[in-house]
């Protein structure tokens, strides 16, 4: 072979026809349906067939609120969790805070407060340990696995401590309204509530700058920060959104109680990251969907209920979540395996 | 040379390696176009080329991890399949990456027999071990303890490791990609001495290097790959570096590089007693609109942590970063960013693009404010940005919506650039921004280097190619461990000069 000199061919192999791509509409397949949630709410429909065929109590209005009512505590905390698992992070306190928070509720209703200043002094509980989760993890910069495990024992320890491990009623009419209240169509106030912070997350993600940056804190931090992005403020403001809605739904918990148990919402963290998971989301950062979260804890819910009615011993109930919740992560790693 | 003239030519009935018509495209790209080349019994073949032009490719297709779309592969005259790379350890050919593979925290023993210690019953035999490594690496290195923890070695010696993991395999082809990047020059005659003797013994040597005082110092014969195409194939002794380069670039180096007069105007970028601890002495200097400074210093001079430094990236314990008139202080990157710096990092994928995100997406991270209201991204316009600048900037991908990590390295590069015009900031800081990219896009960036100077912006260029550095920089600033060490004006300095005060020789 022999010298072949001068410039090379103008390359015009990949200009595009169409650069926005609007014209061209790749074929979908069934791995860009399950992308899509798709798959999840198959399993969800199917979960759903199966146990209206065995129990005669499950396909009712009234069985579904329940489901839905007994969803928005692990709901709200599922939906803010998914936000700081997109930015890379994790938080593992949430449960505790739920409970700090009902204790707080129950305790300022006895002593006399209004139920919106108790329901302010729960989330100002929740604020507090965002503001401190988040300022260990991007200032001290310690690990957010042990950071919030350390505040999940030390929140978890200071609500017993507090009320020396009994549970706090408060007086019967208290915070009626948020527990049980009923509004439109007899849908419950919690479940509204639930709703209402799913859609503010999606907006959050899907329009907003903020939500960008989480994507991209978790997709590269090192980039986003090159690109000029705040990723402390980014982290932080993810971590102190987490806290606020532990806060509140810890006062929607000790609601529907009437009372702040210092045990309550024990595991609450790990269901929520099992949910925002199974909705699709990566413990690695820079992926995740909100709605998926949402389907994600409908269905640990459901199932829960589900084998309630049908007599399933709650050890069995255990090992079907955990099976759920393999079952899910397996297939997106093998869908993720084909190399998309 | 110790070629002598006994060795077998390269054109012999079977050559121990022969290609024919090897393709391979990634996503639209073609890496490797009909690729047909031959390697002869114990002969040792450089094949050259820039950044980009399809060495790592074919190396990685040699090694079986990545299987060609076309083309045949004859080892001794049989036609091979190579689809897996234990595959083609077993035939006998080996890849030496630029990235050693090895196990950093094993002996060097259990790395050279890795994945086939012997064993007694179901027990490491540790004698055996130490005895089979010793054996194997007599007679490359009688010096080195095969109870070495392989981390503690010097780059070269770990290399070394390599070599004798590749003979204890029986390899009769290896190929070494770029193996002294990081080596020092008397390491590297060592090496060279260790290939010339695995020559004599018969092994075919594929060495992949673009520099080319060693390809003509080391090889038979040189091949010259561009933009995937095998481009030219000589005997060493019948050609010049100045042909080579020619086949390389394809250009002369006159087109490779724009010319232009620049006029300097107001001060830009103004650093003033930047430094951090030991690492950064206080460095000062000034960039002034209109004018590429060039920034060249070795690896550990502190270049880097430099224009991080001044981006705000990396931390700074002292001084302050002016621009337009306005200080800083110790910059952080958002305020960087807001005061008008863009910053191009060196390394591309790690620390420029967010690879799981789109085109569209990678484009609009530097300007989000300035496209949203209220927080709210305004989609039709960060849409239509990025479609302005896919075509302002040719960046050649499938749509706005594609993964940005299906890009070619040089449209990657084009991403972060275009991402910081959608800023239009002051002051560029440019780290190593050719670097991997094809001659096509480098001649691009540079083109839009000089459009940028010419709008008046103030660019710094961080480099590692002194080339670059000549051709591009109207000053030019050598860094030696953590302080400046020179300046020169354009044209009044010599490759020579600059390398020399780069190394700590003129103090100013």
């Amino acid at each position: 072979m022999s010298t072949s000199d001068g410039a090379p061919a103008p390359d015009i192999r990949n200009l595009p026809s169409d650069i926005t791509g609007a014209t061209r509409r790749p074929r979908l397949t069934l791995g860009d349906l399950w992308d899509a949630g798709i798959g999840l709410l198959v399993v969800y429909v199917l979960i759903i067939i199966i146990f209206s065929q065995l129990s005669p109590f499950f396909l009712t209005k009234n069985n579904f609120l329940n489901i839905l009512v007994g969803v928005s505590i692990l709901g709200i905390v599922a939906a803010t969790q998914t936000m700081v698992i997109i930015s890379r992070g994790f938080d593992l306190s949430v449960g505790s805070t739920v409970a700090l928070a009902g204790v707080v509720t129950a305790k300022m209703l006895t002593a006399g407060a209004s139920d919106w200043l108790s329901v302010a002094g729960a989330i100002g509980v929740g604020l507090l340990v965002g503001v401190i989760n988040g300022l260990l993890i991007t200032v001290v910069r310690v690990n957010p696995l042990i950071t919030t495990l350390a505040m999940l024992s030390i929140v978890r320890g200071i609500a017993y401590v507090w009320t020396n491990a009994l549970t706090q009623v408060f007086p019967g009419p208290h915070l009626r309204w948020l527990g049980t209240g009923r509004v439109l169509w007899d849908i419950p106030v919690a479940v509204l509530i639930m709703l209402a912070v799913f859609v503010l997350v999606w907006l959050t993600l899907r329009f907003t700058t903020f939500g960008r940056a989480l994507f991209a804190v978790g997709g590269n931090s090192r980039a986003a920060l090159l690109a000029g992005i705040d990723v402390g403020r980014v982290q932080l403001a993810a971590y102190i959104i987490s806290g606020l809605s532990a806060g509140f739904a810890g006062a929607i918990l000790a609601a529907q109680l009437s009372a702040g148990s210092p045990q309550a919402a024990n595991g609450l963290e790990l269901n929520a990251v099992a949910a925002v998971v199974l909705g699709g989301a990566s413990l690695a950062g820079g992926r995740g969907r909100v709605w998926g979260t949402l389907l994600g804890a409908l269905i640990m819910e459901t199932l829960r209920n589900g084998l309630v009615l049908t007599d399933v011993s709650s050890f069995y109930q255990m090992i079907a979540w955990g099976l759920v919740l393999l079952l899910a992560v397996v297939i997106d790693q093998l869908r993720r395996g084909e190399g998309a | 040379m110790t070629q002598s003239p006994q060795h077998p030519t390269p054109t012999t009935q079977h050559p121990r390696l022969q290609l024919s018509g090897i393709a391979k495209a990634f996503g639209g790209i073609q890496a490797v176009r009909g690729v047909s080349l031959a390697v002869g019994r114990g002969e040792i073949l450089a094949l050259c080329g820039e950044n980009g032009a399809g060495k790592s490719t074919l190396a990685k297709i040699l090694a079986g991890e990545i299987v060609p779309d076309a083309g045949t592969i004859a080892l001794d005259g049989q036609e091979i399949r190579l689809s897996d790379p234990a595959q083609a350890r077993q035939m006998g050919i080996a890849v030496i990456y630029q990235e050693l593979n090895y196990v950093p925290t094993l002996t060097v023993a259990e790395n050279v027999l890795l994945g086939r210690l012997p064993k007694r019953g179901p027990v490491v035999d540790w004698e055996a071990v130490n005895r089979e490594a010793r054996a194997i690496l007599a007679p490359l290195a009688p010096h080195l303890d095969p109870r070495t923890i392989v981390a503690s070695l010097p780059v070269a010696e770990r290399q070394i490791v390599e070599i004798a993991r590749a003979l204890s395999l029986e390899a009769r082809v290896i190929v070494m990609d770029e193996p002294t990047a990081a080596l020092s020059e008397q390491e590297v005659q060592r090496l060279f001495t260790l290939v010339r003797r695995l020559a004599e013994s018969d092994v075919s040597i594929i060495y992949i290097s673009h520099r080319l005082d060693e390809v003509f110092s080391l090889a038979d014969r040189i091949a010259v790959l561009r933009d995937g195409a095998l481009v030219a194939d000589w005997p060493t002794a019948e050609t010049t570096r100045a042909e080579v380069v020619r086949a390389m670039v394809g250009r002369s180096v006159d087109e490779l590089y724009p010319r232009r007069e620049s006029t300097p105007g107001e001060p830009l970028l103004e650093v003033r007693g930047l430094g951090r601890g030991e690492k950064l002495s206080d460095i000062s200097f000034l960039v002034r609109s209109g004018e590429i400074v060039g920034v060249f210093g070795l690896l550990g001079s502190g270049a880097d942590l430099l224009v991080k430094a001044i981006f705000g990236a990396e931390r700074a314990d002292r001084g302050e970063v002016i621009v337009a008139g306005r200080s800083l202080g110790l910059p952080t990157p958002g305020r960087a960013r807001r005061a008008g710096i863009a910053l191009v990092p060196g390394e591309r994928k790690e620390e420029g693009l967010v690879l799981g995100m789109s085109v569209r997406e990678n484009l609009s991270l530097s300007t989000l404010g300035a496209i949203s209201d209220w927080g709210f991204i305004r989609q039709g316009i960060e849409r239509a940005r990025a479609v302005e600048m896919v075509r302002a900037l040719q960046i050649r991908t499938p749509g706005i919506e594609a993964p940005v990590g299906r890009l070619s390295g040089g449209n990657q590069q084009k991403v972060v650039l275009g991402r910081w015009l959608e800023a239009r900031p002051r002051v560029f800081v440019l780290e190593e921004p050719t670097r991997g990219i094809d001659v096509g896009a480098k001649v691009e960036v540079y083109r839009l280097m000089e459009n940028l100077a010419e709008e008046g912006a103030a660019i710094l260029l961080v480099s590692s190619e002194l080339p670059e550095i000549l051709s591009m920089s109207d000053r030019i600033l050598t860094i030696a461990d953590g302080r400046l060490t020179g300046e020169f004006q354009r044209g009044a300095v010599t490759q020579e000069e600059i390398l020399d005060s780069a190394i700590g020789g003129a103090k100013v």
